[in-house]
């Protein structure tokens, strides 16, 4: 059994760097930065109230100089993407996290609430011309 | 000839012109309502270019009717309508949110779920829909706020883009599929609409072919979902029995793009044009529903090739005054007659009203810091039976009534 990466993010909950999403796995989506800046995403996340480690899923983006950059491509290997997706294991006790690059024009299941949006938007994370493309499924770069 | 343009200064997501009134939904989550017929009348006090403020922006009907054509064909009456259009193309008009101090009804707290995918008003009501679900609530009232404070959720599906016709709320579900809510029992309780799922595809977007509707997706060939249309008197219990006609619809089948237009690409249908986007050419298909046989229902008019064209269509749509693409940080409009028009910049939300009375000439355009109102009126001189790019002008609906 292959151990699998993890940080604490609190007591409660740990963060695990999933392989699937950096091994090259085929139908899994990849990321293209580092572990170090993918848990950043998460800590950013929480900090920006798109993910609550009450609940057991969240958003994040990779922000650098406060801005967003792309952090990985989708299940196709091809589309660069720049938001991620998190989930939460919530049986176990610490509850497990973990996220992969998140395709908003490959799946609906990937589109942002449209309240993270908003908060995205608002925090100047995001134009509205963006947040709009993200809620309707269109593909758009940064 | 280029459009009129009216610029209002803002933080805007999105946009309605309904009934003499103009909704702004701002970024704020609020709603502002302006009388535009009001408006309308201030931006055209110059006796000059009246006619043709009046035509482009609160009665674009004036110049299809039927009986006003013998004035338009008339050399002279033409030269002078088309002067006046171009005079005012010329003069942009720009407008800030104190500009609009005295046709302002009212600014409210927006209580529907925002930000949202869509919005669309019919009947008087006005529905929104968002990943969480349909809501809706009467707009255009006359008391204290135009636009409902409490609205209804109708379906908690996870909803792209709406468009309503035939009493029937048309909704994209994404990866759901298409569905189509029914509008017809007001008094029936919301939440209680019958919603029937149309199709397991996906789609994004929808709009209606006359009673049909055609589905719209990024991620697959669109497809038309056909309906046959019925009419018969019925009684209607009322006061005493009454006689009223009634349209009904019936499913034909269901067709896939591919079946339609032979190729792959990003494909739409509005009322008698079904179209598909590929690599810098957009395919026109005429559709006219009263035919039984296929080949006379689908008439393939003509490609129409884009020059120096690159990148992707992420959405588009046909009226009556050409097709508008919509790509990442353009809009592109192909008129009815005439080149191409850009307009630069990535816009945030944009959108048409075919099946409007007086606004069908108008494109709305959100930026980042305004709305562009558009107006195209270069559609009124050309003859509709053989225009390619945009929808027909049917007499019928010159006189107001459905096609």
């Amino acid at each position: 059994m292959v151990a699998v990466a993890s940080r604490h993010i609190d007591i409660q909950n740990d963060y695990l760097f999933h392989p699937d999403h950096r091994n090259g796995t085929q139908g899994k989506s990849q990321w293209t930065i580092d572990q170090d800046e993918e848990f950043n995403c998460v800590t950013n996340a929480i900090a920006n109230s798109t993910l609550s480690l009450a609940e057991t899923f969240g958003w994040g983006l990779h922000l650098v100089n406060g801005l967003p950059e792309y952090l990985g491509v989708g299940a196709n290997h091809g589309s660069q993407v720049f938001v991620a997706k998190f989930k939460c294991h919530d049986g176990v006790a610490p509850r497990q996290w973990h996220g992969y690059p998140a395709d908003h024009a490959a799946r609906d299941q990937d589109i942002p609430p449209s309240k993270v949006l908003l908060a995205w938007r608002n925090a100047g994370f995001l134009t509205k011309a963006k947040a709009s493309k993200i809620l309707l499924g269109k593909r758009c770069s940064l | 000839m280029q459009p009129i343009r009216l610029s209002i200064y803002g933080d805007f997501w999105d946009s309605q012109v309904y009934s003499g009134k103009l909704y702004l939904f701002g970024a704020d989550a609020s709603i502002l309502t302006f009388n535009w017929d009001k408006l309308v009348d201030e931006l055209g006090s110059d006796e000059s270019t009246r006619v043709a403020v009046v035509a482009a922006y609160s009665d674009s009907s004036l110049l299809y009717h039927p009986r006003n054509q013998v004035l338009i064909q008339d050399y002279e009456i033409k030269t002078a309508l088309v002067a006046k259009f171009e005079r005012l193309a010329d003069q942009r008009f720009n407008l800030g949110l104190n500009d609009l101090a005295n046709v302002l009804i009212r600014q409210q707290d927006n209580n529907f779920p925002f930000p949202h995918a869509d919005t669309e008003i019919y009947g008087n009501v006005l529905y929104v829909s968002s990943d969480q679900g349909i809501h809706s609530g009467a707009c255009n009232r006359k008391d204290k706020y135009p636009v409902i404070t409490r609205p209804t959720r109708d379906h908690d599906v996870r909803a792209f883009g709406i468009e309503a016709s035939y009493n029937a709320l048309a909704v994209a579900g994404g990866r759901e599929g298409l569905y189509e809510m029914s509008l017809t029992d007001r008094r029936r309780s919301r939440g209680q609409r019958e919603f029937m799922r149309r199709s397991e595809n996906d789609c994004v977007d929808c709009n209606w072919t006359f009673q049909s509707i055609f589905a719209s997706s990024l991620r697959q060939p669109g497809f038309l979902v056909e309906f046959e249309k019925h009419e018969e008197t019925v009684e209607i219990e009322d006061i005493g029995y009454r006689q009223a006609r009634r349209t009904t619809r019936s499913f034909r089948g269901l067709l896939d793009g591919n079946s339609i237009f032979h190729t792959q690409g990003y494909s739409w249908g509005v009322q008698d044009k079904l179209c598909l986007y590929h690599e810098g050419i957009v395919d026109v298909v005429r559709y006219y529903p009263w035919f039984n046989e296929p080949e006379e229902r689908f008439t393939r008019l003509t490609s129409i090739q884009l020059e120096n064209w690159k990148g992707t269509v992420l959405g588009a749509a046909s009226t009556l005054f050409g097709i508008v693409l919509e790509c990442e940080n353009a809009l592109v409009v192909i008129p009815s007659t005439g080149a191409p028009i850009t307009l630069t910049g990535e816009p945030v939300k944009w959108r048409v009203f075919p099946r409007s009375k007086n606004y069908e000439n108008q494109l709305h355009v959100v930026y980042e810091d305004r709305i562009d109102i558009l107006s195209f009126n270069h559609d009124y001189f050309v003859n509709q039976k053989e225009k390619v790019a945009g929808l027909e002008m049917f007499p019928s609906k010159a006189l107001g009534r459905q096609s």
